[in-house]
């Protein structure tokens, strides 16, 4: 994504200031905010793939999910992360085989 | 909305929120970031040179948290054309019809919707997964996490 565009206007002199302590919070604080958006970027691609597996092409004409495609919704996430254990698991049992 | 919480202000409890006036949309579900703020960057461009650390601090934050919100929600919106285009036009005419406009329209409400949905289900498993394992521990993720 295009974050570097919109550049926060901090003076080089006022990031000096920061005390350590203060330092140190920043420090947490951009480790939560990284977590935050990986997070959320796996929720977009999740929303993407389950999406186009649950919604048919041409059959938009409510705004809400209908029971059957929350659930399709729902479904598609459980199943896509035991998708991802099992290739992890068997990745692993290749490697042992090895 | 159930999962608002996830875009932005969430995690940073610990820390003082006493920073400007930018707060205020922080903590909106994709409905409502939908509707941004007229002027995302008016309170990111800081007034000249702020007096204490923590007041520095305070503005960073502040202006990460900004950021971080809009890039979401810049994502969001992109994904939102991407898939609803491809559903709702299927023959690119001269114009959009009504019927496409319309197709769009509720697109994005269904869209939004499918994003709540996931976002509730791929939480509450990852809660689920970080119970089990440290099963007999404190279980959980300790709520405030995300």
């Amino acid at each position: 994504m295009d974050a570097g565009d919109d550049a926060i206007n901090i003076s080089q002199e006022d990031i000096q200031r920061l005390s350590p302590a203060d330092q140190r919070d920043l420090q947490q604080f951009m480790q939560a905010k990284q977590q935050e958006a990986n997070f959320q970027r796996t929720i977009h691609e999740l929303t993407e793939t389950c999406f186009k597996k649950c919604i048919s092409r041409g059959s938009i004409s409510s705004g809400r999910l209908s029971s059957k495609e929350s659930s399709c919704m729902t479904n598609c996430v459980g199943r896509f992360m035991d998708s991802n254990l099992a290739v992890l698991r068997h990745l692993e049992m290749m490697r042992q085989q090895q | 909305m159930v999962f608002g919480g996830l875009f932005g202000g969430g995690s940073s409890s610990g820390s003082n929120n006493n920073n400007n006036n930018d707060d205020s949309s922080s903590t909106s579900s994709p409905s409502t970031i939908s509707t941004p703020s007229p002027s995302p960057f008016s309170s990111i461009s800081t007034s000249p040179s702020g007096g204490s650390s923590s007041a520095i601090k305070a503005k960073l934050q502040g202006a990460i948290t900004q950021q971080s919100n809009l890039i979401n929600a810049k994502f969001l919106i992109s994904k939102i054309n991407e898939n609803c285009f491809d559903h709702c036009v299927s023959e690119p005419g001269a114009s959009l019809s009504s019927r496409e406009q319309t197709c769009l329209s509720t697109c994005m409400e269904k869209y939004i919707d499918g994003w709540n949905v996931v976002s509730r289900t791929y939480v509450a498993r990852l809660q689920k997964e970080g119970a089990q394992l440290q099963q007999g521990g404190m279980g959980g993720l300790g709520g405030g996490g995300f």
